[in-house]
């Protein structure tokens, strides 16, 4: 079987159910909000599952699949399907980690936490490179956000953290 | 006329000075360049931020130097957006969006260089068009803008949603469905007519809709690093030898000078219209090299030079254009026009028939400013291509953490909520199995733009034409604008398949 194929399908699928739900919770909505949903709404579903049956048949085909031209970035079929998941699996890890420590701790002790362990883990570079690394992009940030754009920085569950790291940036420059 | 432009000039160069020597009112058109340089380049960030930040510093500054230094930092937003574009698959802001589809593949083919010298010499011929247009059409485009009511620009919204079937490639099927969730997902929070909270449930955040900054990043950015970091090489892997270039990307604008120029044309006129111009501005301009170039259908989205001078002449021009119903009727075609609308009224200017009159000057002040600024924005950015387009050699490794990092900061500046962090995870899951999986993007994110603009008009017109708007003659015209777009999107899906 076709293995991109299937996760093709598993994605349209969702798209199916996700649209589905969508309008089925606009059903109670007055008329002029749900209108337009329901114009688009519906062909849509029709054109997904028009594109579920063109996959599916995708799925049992013997012959080698080719890449469709699309005007997109597209995807490097270099490597096998497997290794892409599993590294893309440990990517997206270290994704929904940094924004579980932005969440947690918030924004500023978390950037030079992300850069160093991730470029000790998953870079495997020196742990000094990482320091250095960590820290001048740290710098680079709070220069940026902090002192000229003035932005706010997300404080996460323990704002006192973010506050006295701030205190201290504040009184050292 | 003449004297006043004369006379603009004159001032911009006249003292007091600076240090005895820099010309009061130029010195600050250059801070405004050099600041909007660097927010162009930073994601996330731009006009609208520049303006608010350089705002309160213009209080006690005399007009024309307020007003010059906001112009010339709007002006090259633009210009350096360009640089996270072709480097990272990172759109500076939204008018490089569409940059993206071939600046980057030219990093990855080791043409960073060329695709910067393209990018830049087409930014600075398209802002001058712009200004040049705003120059002259001030006069005349003011009863044209006037014949435009909801309805033609509810069928200009529709024009860009044909533009979907020009941006799907191969995938016609998926583009559509791309775009139409892209019209949905811009359905999410209060709806225009009664404000009927869509989608939204009790999240607060959702009510006021999904903002475009965290969907874009997440769309393209992060998809991009995740799969560099898979492959693990580089973002280019060509020798460094490779990596010039920018003088080949001059010559390219000049060997195109006409797509140059049409893209402008198309750019400064998108720019006038009212809330339509900033966001999709890239997409017509980057659609219509599609339709109108030789061989575009097979290389575009592969790396030709021509799919970023397109859109790159056309955001820098829409800028001449957004001034033209800023100044002429006080109506702000985009977010940072509206910031310069402030600045406006805090020095006592009027905008609408005393800026074409009694306050020519300060008009002029602007189109010099808006000409000025760009050349002084290419130059400074052409003088550090082949500097940045050493980063495509660096490490992926090296540079995952640092673009990641800057992503999330980026998005949460969309509303300083944890909403967009979400809204970032969300796209960018989707993004990366839309990539993988062989579903164009670029619709998405077209209908998305789209969708409030689609909407609003369409309530509007019917409540106040009821059916016969139907029958207007610009209605008309656009329509067979659109019909002719979906003919050529279909015959080049069919020539891919």
């Amino acid at each position: 079987v076709n293995v991109r194929a299937i996760g093709d399908f598993l994605f349209t699928a969702t798209i199916v159910v996700v649209i589905a739900v969508a309008l089925w919770a606009s059903l109670t909505w007055p008329y002029e909000a749900r209108l337009l949903p329901w114009i688009i709404g519906v062909p849509t579903i029709v054109l997904c599952l028009l594109t579920l049956a063109l996959v599916a048949r995708r799925i049992w085909s013997l012959e080698p699949e080719e890449q469709v031209q699309l005007l997109d970035i597209q995807a490097d079929r270099d490597l096998p399907g497997t290794i892409v998941a599993i590294r893309a699996t440990a990517m997206f890890g270290w994704v929904l980690g940094f924004f579980g420590a932005i969440w947690l701790v918030g924004f500023l002790p978390s950037v030079p936490l992300f850069i160093f362990l991730y470029l000790v883990v998953q870079g495997r570079e020196k742990w000094w490179v990482a320091l250095v690394v960590s820290v001048a992009m740290s710098a680079f940030m709070i220069g940026v956000f902090h002192f000229v754009l003035r932005v706010a920085w997300l404080r996460g569950q323990f704002p006192e953290l973010q506050r006295l790291m701030l205190d201290w940036i504040n009184r050292l420059f | 006329m003449v004297e006043a432009a004369i006379s603009a000039f004159e001032n911009l160069f006249a003292c007091p000075c600076h240090f005895g020597v820099i010309p009061d009112t130029f010195f600050f058109l250059f801070v405004g360049v050099v600041a909007g340089l660097a927010l162009g380049a930073i994601p996330g960030l731009g006009g609208v931020v520049g303006m608010a930040m350089l705002l309160p510093f213009t209080f006690d500054m005399q007009p024309q130097a307020a007003i010059a230094m906001l112009v010339g930092l709007t002006a090259v937003t633009t210009t350096s957006d360009t640089i996270p574009s072709v480097l990272f698959s990172v759109p500076g802001s939204t008018g490089s969006q569409s940059t993206i589809l071939d600046g980057h593949p030219m990093a990855k083919k080791g043409e960073a260089g060329r695709a910067f010298g393209a990018a830049y010499t087409a930014s600075l011929i398209g802002g001058l068009f712009g200004a040049f247009l705003l120059a002259l059409s001030i006069p005349v485009l003011r009863p044209l803008v006037l014949i435009f009511g909801s309805p033609e620009f509810f069928m200009l919204g529709l024009l860009g949603i044909a533009m979907v079937a020009v941006l799907s490639g191969g995938a016609p099927l998926k583009g559509l469905i791309a775009g139409a969730l892209g019209l949905g997902i811009g359905m999410i929070g209060a709806d225009p007519q009664i404000g009927w909270p869509r989608w939204a449930g009790d999240t607060l955040y959702l009510w006021g809709g999904l903002s475009l900054v965290p969907i874009t990043l997440g769309l393209f950015a992060i998809p991009e690093v995740i799969d560099l970091a898979i492959k693990g090489t580089r973002i280019s892997d060509v020798p460094r030898q490779a990596m010039t270039g920018v003088m080949a990307g001059i010559r390219d604008t000049f060997r195109h000078w006409l797509l140059v120029l049409r893209c402008s044309a198309l750019g400064a006129w998108i720019g006038c219209i009212p809330g339509l111009g900033a966001t999709v501005v890239d997409w017509f301009a980057y659609g219509h090299a599609l339709q109108s170039e030789k061989g575009a259908r097979d290389t575009f989205g592969k790396g030709d030079v021509r799919g970023v001078i397109a859109p790159e002449s056309a955001n820098n021009a829409k800028e001449g254009g957004s001034l033209i119903p800023t100044v002429a009727f006080g109506v702000p075609g985009s977010a940072p026009m509206a910031l310069l609308l402030a600045a406006f009224i805090i020095h006592g200017i009027q905008p609408g028939p005393d800026l074409l009159t009694r306050d020519l000057d300060v008009t002029y002040t602007m189109i010099w400013s808006l000409a000025l600024a760009n050349v002084i924005g290419a130059g400074i950015c052409l003088a550090f291509t082949n500097q940045l387009a050493k980063v495509a050699m660096v490490r992926i490794h090296l540079l995952a953490p640092l673009v990641i990092t800057f992503v999330f900061m980026a998005a949460f500046q969309a509303s300083a909520n944890i909403g967009d962090l979400v809204t970032l995870l969300v796209f960018a899951a989707v993004g990366w199995l839309m990539k993988q999986f062989g579903w164009p993007r670029p619709p998405l994110l077209l209908g998305l733009v789209l969708s409030h603009v689609i909407e609003t008009y369409l309530f509007i017109s019917l409540r106040l034409y009821g059916m016969e708007w139907l029958m207007r003659p610009g209605v008309l015209i656009i329509a067979v604008l659109i019909v002719l777009s979906v003919y050529y999107g279909y015959r080049r899906s069919k020539a891919v398949a």
